[in-house]
């Protein structure tokens, strides 16, 4: 005790509650980075460890009160068609049945992105996918509600399906939504940084690769729950399963039309999210309004089968990259098309569009690169956010095609990305602010800890190894709507107890973000985390943090948690220097003590300390407040791909491929993550393996995909294994052993340093998997999931003379109208657009200005 | 939907032959599947036998090994007499689900739920397995290998309950069973077959390839003659294509392919016999 | 459609009489009308594990037993693993390696674990794997679980092996600074 080395410099005491919140910036050094560490760094048990170890978290389906009543959703049971009717007059008279919704009751439309507001809490007009809400029935059982849920009728008027990519752009009537860029393209995107046709001149070799990444979900094992009612002053409270309270906090507000001062958001625990739970769902509106119609409190769960109608995960995406190489495998230009099947609704579609291009530039230095991509409507259930958000796919995409140029150069495929770094504190070509790099570490841990220069290419047939790295946000740059308020809150509450009481909309999905927030605060003060009360992700009581979503919780709350505890220790500080007759700058903090560095004597324990300044300030409380740096993009689609820092990750595979049958092992992964900083190794490792597993399901196995029932069971467009069951997940058997290497480049942005890890580590397994397939056997599956009936038919074609490769011969001739032309900073840009009027046209639509006009009645 | 729940295989019987329309349950894994949205939907009547004591046995006499109807897959996973003489059982056990399926699962529930990618039943066909019904009016033994008339079809009267599995004690200088699925553990098989060899005389059963699991006679006479060195010797799978094609007739379903399940299927028997030096 | 039983079960050592409707699981009773909602739901069919519960020490789902068959039975759930007030070395181990995550499948990892444990109090990490395979995990990629339970069986063996640092802090690499 009393030997905690001296802090350099001491932030300089403020008025906590004037201050404005402050916008995050590379040159300012985070000041906590600059003490000892006590708990920082340091494995410790998480926060919920206890609680959900004992059975005693309580997840929103635990919860119960009297009265509560059950809520089932009667979903379409056709992919499009027009309502007819809706009969509930024999439902009605079923035993317990209280009441039902219809969408005449919810007409305000909703969706999580301002741009998409395209959903109806029930269907209103129309349905567009299997699995649409159409009607809410209450009960007083949950088999009652189920039961009466059977006996609604509802009559369609079916309407064309629209299955495909493909096919929403040769059909562009009937519409799915009456809006969109055109037709059925939801979104079509077309830019171009830099002089793309010099770069590809200087290129010594030009490749081009089709990829195809099948959809997959998120299969969290918790279903989605949510019990609502009505307090006694009139107003709604909802507990819900949800990653992003806020923003169902708002669209409850428009749905419901009542003020948002009057609706109460609790996000329970997420018994796992992944991006699943991210957006505002029907169920969730529904069981507010339920519990405003009858009083009572209404509780809603959804079976498996309804959580893969909710889905929102990843998109299915065909993928076109055509890079030009120098001799030293140097990347001159890039130009990547994508193709993204949405499904029947927005969700965060138009940011999953401009996901599948974004950070190509962030992994590797590509100095002229061009993206296009259209995101279609199909009539199956929404795509949107999971894990990796848009940028797993064309990670996949890229990183083989990598691999390719390799061989196809005699490069060693290590060398080839150690090649094409992206300098630290540099901007991209499409203007990405980057800061801290440590993906050449990466590379370099998991090339030694392989073995990877003594064995890759050198494997008996049958086994090996595949490399493949990425990069991710640590938090989107912007908001999802406009405004220029914090995106993350934090107050603090202390007393003379020595209690401090930490308030923050943040929400635990599992992945620690309770015990980064705790940890902040501990560490700061210099007390355990068994001092600190968490309150979090309650829209009545908790600052707004918009979510847990896009890898941004350590970073934005850990920055405003580091803030708000900042000016709690300065406030204590002054009032213990005064009594111990020490400038507050040199006093420590640690181990419940308030102490003078130059003579650790002079201390008094933390209680006194804040009873010191309750009686010096009056009742204690500061707020912390994070706002991302601004990013120095100016053109349209800028808003998406800054971040205020990126993570990279690097990973080598080894597999065993059984030739016979196609099987293949993952017998070992190498993975390595530049998190900048631990906030707490233990849960670190988690992510990484947790990340790990995750990617080696999409590479694997997992894939939601759809079928046509026969034509005498209406020919409609189903999910083709909606259950546990078919869609098959990793279990304990198909884990490999991981060896992971956790790297720590500090970022300038990060609270103590620290990036993100939830979803990193996640983006080189597909590729890293198939990679280490050719190494095996040398064929190509250019496609995820890798089947083992995929790889035994390359092994065929192969055997037969043929190409050793399955995958898509072909990227359809879509028109992504003019590319938004942005020169590169190098080439003096100014992250601007030369014409930003003209881009966008298409064939016989115009201009951009002339479709936002034409289309602007669709958004919000 | 009613459940009822003897007390006794004498009542069993009598609640059998009252309503032709019960649904007997034996561990309940596969029919409970589903159970919360199913049971509103249905009005079947299901008899819980787990309560029958007199179904719980595993034992042994001089010819035989005897499964009681509520023999469950952990039962003989967890009897090393069983592992000693009958290890295809344990294999194929310890496949099935995973723990928690196999301390619930039941040998004649597998049997009477009739999926052709049932995993307890080649193995079962393989070991020459008869079934015992039992009803008011008596017990009737028929061997597995003629007891499924067609997919989910088979020789068991309404008013029937298995009460056991009969296996013969024999002597087997071989017997393997391989399962491929999605992955390791809680997955229906894309393809399995089981096989025993005692004396010349040789038995394979395979599931997933037909509307019901089934004993390939073409493949088993094939198999021993290249066996007894009466045949041509085997130089790759595709010899084995034609016997397999007269067996069995696969089909593309949500989770495989009819031609990756014929191919995969003469893939792992030219495997193993070529393991087994034949 | 629904009979009611009434039937006192055995639930962690305690008896519970309580009424449901016959065809009601074992889950639903647990959740429902005991409020023992340790035990989760994943599935509806036996594929994920989150409903275990041992019943005579063996690890069951509980969605696909009837609880009107439990009379007579043993059963535990997560909510009767705490020894008084201090953490059963299994939960220990889960609570401090970070082997639950977001926490909603490690109920029913936790019973079968110890169902596993009872019976063998030395497993390979095959056994273990093994044992554990009906249980799906989305958050941790097992091995976290994997080790809580290696560290786990040494502790109740008396033995004194925590995870290798390895576990917790990465491996060692080149560009290791410090420490």
């Amino acid at each position: 005790m009393g030997k905690t080395k001296t802090p350099k410099a001491e932030a300089p005491l403020s008025d906590a509650a004037s201050e404005a919140p402050s916008e995050g910036s590379t040159d300012k050094k985070n000041v906590a980075s600059d003490r000892p560490l006590n708990l920082i760094g340091k494995p410790f048990r998480r926060v919920d460890g206890r609680a959900k170890v004992t059975g005693q978290t309580k997840f929103a389906d635990d919860l119960h009160f009297p009265r509560t009543v059950h809520m089932k959703l009667v979903r379409s049971t056709v992919p499009h068609a027009e309502i007819v009717s809706i009969d509930t007059t024999e439902a009605a008279g079923m035993p317990g049945v209280l009441g039902f919704l219809t969408g005449d009751d919810m007409p305000n439309t909703f969706g999580i992105l301002p741009v998409s507001q395209d959903e109806h809490a029930l269907c209103v007009g129309k349905v567009r996918f299997v699995g649409d809400p159409v009607v809410a029935v209450a009960a007083l059982t949950e088999d009652q509600a189920h039961e009466a849920a059977l006996k609604v009728k509802v009559e369609y008027n079916d309407l064309t399906t629209i299955a495909s990519v493909e096919q929403a752009a040769s059909t562009p009537e009937p519409r799915i939504h009456d809006y969109g860029d055109t037709g059925n393209i939801h979104k079509q995107v077309s830019m171009s940084f830099g002089d793309l046709d010099a770069g590809f001149a200087e290129a010594d070799e030009i490749f081009e690769d089709i990829y195809y990444f099948e959809g997959n979900t998120h299969l969290p094992m918790e279903q989605h729950a949510s019990i609502a009612f009505t307090e006694d002053d009139g107003r709604v409270t909802i507990y819900s399963s949800t990653q992003t309270p806020h923003y169902l906090h708002r669209s409850l507000a428009k749905v419901l039309e009542l003020p948002a001062s009057r609706i109460r958001v609790i996000a329970c625990p997420n018994g796992g999210g992944f991006g699943g739970k991210s957006d505002p769902f029907n169920h969730e509106i529904c069981a507010a309004k339920m519990a405003l119609k009858l009083g009572r409190p209404v509780k809603i769960a959804l079976t498996r089968e309804e959580v893969f109608y909710c889905h929102r995960g990843r998109h299915p995406v065909l993928m076109k990259t055509r890079t030009g190489f120098k001799k030293d495998g140097r990347m001159t230009a890039q130009h990547l098309q994508t193709a993204l099947d949405g499904g029947a609704y927005g969700s965060y579609g138009v940011a999953s569009t401009y996901y599948t291009g974004a950070l190509q530039t962030v992994t590797y230095d590509l100095p002229k690169y061009r993206f296009d991509s259209i995101r279609a409507f199909t009539n199956k259930p929404p795509c949107g956010p999971k894990r990796g958000h848009g940028t797993p796919q064309p990670r996949a995409a890229f990183e083989t095609h990598l691999d390719k140029a390799a061989h196809r150069l005699g490069i060693d495929p290590a060398d080839i990305r150690l090649n094409n770094l992206v300098p630290p504190d540099s901007v991209t070509a499409n203007y990405l602010k980057v800061g801290s790099i440590g993906l050449g570490d990466c590379i370099e841990a998991v090339v030694k800890g392989s073995g990877w220069r003594e064995r890759y290419g050198k494997l008996p047939e049958g086994r090996g190894l595949g490399l493949a790295c990425g990069s991710y946000l640590c938090g989107a740059g912007l908001p999802i709507y406009w405004n220029f308020m914090p995106q993350s809150g934090v107050q603090i509450k202390l007393d003379r107890s020595g209690g401090v009481a930490v308030f923050c909309g943040e929400t635990e999905i599992g992945q620690g973000s309770d015990s980064v927030l705790a940890a902040c605060v501990a560490e700061i003060l210099g007390i355990d985390l068994q001092d600190i009360r968490l309150c979090v992700a309650d829209t009545d009581l908790t600052p707004v943090d918009l979510g847990s979503y896009s890898s941004r919780v350590t970073l934005m709350v850990g920055n405003a948690a580091v803030q708000a505890a900042e000016r709690a220790r300065e406030i204590i500080a002054k009032a213990a220097g005064e009594k111990l007759d020490v400038p507050p700058s040199r006093l420590a903090f640690s181990e419940h003590r308030v102490f003078d560095i130059e003579d650790d004597e002079r201390s008094m324990s933390f209680v006194e300390a804040v009873q010191a300044a309750e009686a010096k300030f009056g009742t204690l409380g500061t707020t912390g407040s994070y706002i991302p740096p601004r990013s120095p993009g100016r053109y349209r689609g800028a808003g998406v791909g800054p971040s205020p820092a990126y993570s990279y990750s690097a990973a080598v595979v080894e597999v065993e491929v059984d030739p016979q049958t196609g099987i293949y092992q993952v017998e070992h992964v190498w993975m390595a993550h530049d998190v900048g900083k631990c906030i707490n190794p233990a849960l670190v490792m988690g992510q990484i393996e947790g990340s790990v597993y995750m990617g080696l399901g999409e590479a694997m196995m997992e894939e939601q995909v759809f079928r046509r029932l026969p034509k005498k069971r209406s020919n409609a467009l189903v999910h083709k294994h909606p259950s546990l069951l078919e869609y098959k997940s990793p279990t304990f058997h198909e884990m490999p052993p991981v060896t992971s290497y956790i790297i720590e480049d500090p970022d300038p942005n990060g609270p103590f340093g620290a990036k993100e890890v939830g979803q990193g580590p996640l983006l080189p397994m597909p590729p890293a998997v198939a990679n280490a397939i050719f190494d095996a056997v040398g064929v190509r599956v250019d496609q995820v999931p890798i089947g083992p009936h995929h790889v035994l038919e390359a092994l065929e074609r192969k055997a037969k003379g043929k190409e050793g490769r399955v995958g898509p011969n072909k990227f359809p001739d879509y028109d992504f109208g003019v590319p938004l032309n942005v020169p590169t900073v190098a080439e003096g840009g100014d992250g601007k657009a030369t014409n930003q009027e003209t881009a966008g046209v298409r064939k016989g639509i115009g201009t951009m200005k002339d479709r936002e006009e034409a289309v602007g009645k669709g958004g919000q | 939907m009613t459940i009822l729940l003897p007390g006794t295989l004498t009542d069993a019987y009598r609640m059998l032959s009252d309503d032709p329309d019960v649904t007997p349950v034996a561990g309940g894994t596969d029919l409970f599947a589903h159970w919360p949205e199913n049971r509103v939907k249905q009005s079947t009547t299901y008899l819980d036998l787990s309560g029958l004591a007199e179904l719980r046995s595993m034992r042994w006499t001089k010819s035989e090994l005897v499964l009681g109807a509520l023999t469950t897959y952990w039962d003989v996973v967890t009897d090393a007499r069983v592992a000693a003489e009958f290890p295809n059982l344990v294999t194929a056990a310890r496949q099935v689900g995973a723990v928690q399926i196999q301390a619930r699962g039941t040998w004649a529930g597998n049997i009477v739920n009739a999926s052709p990618a049932a995993d307890g039943v080649p193995v079962l066909l393989a070991y020459d397995a008869t079934v015992r019904l039992g009803s008011r009016d008596g017990v009737e033994d028929i061997p597995l290998d003629e007891f499924y008339l067609d997919y989910k079809k088979m020789r068991r009267r309404p008013d029937q309950l298995v009460t056991e599995i009969r296996i013969p004690r024999r002597t087997y200088q071989r017997a393997w069973f391989e399962k491929v699925g999605p992955r390791k553990s809680q997955a229906i098989t894309k393809v399995g077959v089981a096989v025993t060899v005692a004396g010349e005389t040789w038995r394979i059963a395979a599931n997933s390839v037909a509307p019901t699991v089934c004993r390939c006679p073409a493949l088993e006479r094939y198999c021993a003659a290249v066996a007894g060195a009466k045949g041509q010797p085997l130089t790759s799978p595709s010899d084995l294509l034609p016997a397999i094609r007269s067996d069995v007739s696969p089909i593309d379903d949500i989770r495989s392919t009819a031609e990756y399940r014929e191919q995969v299927l003469a893939r792992i028997l030219f495997h193993a016999l070529n393991d087994a030096g034949v | 459609m629904s009979n009611t039983t009434t039937l006192t079960l055995r639930i962690n050592d305690e008896d519970v009489t309580v009424a449901f409707p016959t065809h009601h699981t074992l889950l639903e009773v647990l959740r429902e009308e005991c409020r023992l909602t340790g035990t989760k739901h994943g599935c509806e069919l036996g594929e994920c594990g989150t409903c275990t519960v041992l019943v005579d020490g063996k690890p069951m789902l509980s969605c696909l037993v009837l609880a009107a068959e439990m009379d007579g039975h043993e059963i535990r759930t997560v909510e009767g693993m705490m020894i008084g007030n201090t953490l059963h070395p299994l939960q220990q181990a889960f609570a401090d390696l970070g082997a639950a995550q977001c926490g909603y499948c490690t109920p029913g990892i936790l019973m079968a674990a110890e169902a596993l444990l009872e019976a063998n109090p030395d497993p390979t990490r095959e056994q273990i794997q093994e044992a554990l395979a009906g249980n799906l995990c989305r958050c941790t990629g097992y091995i976290k679980i994997l080790e809580a339970v290696e560290w786990a069986a040494a502790t109740q063996r008396g033995e004194d092996t925590p995870p290798a640092k390895e576990s917790i802090y990465g491996s060692p690499h080149a560009a290791t600074k410090g420490e």
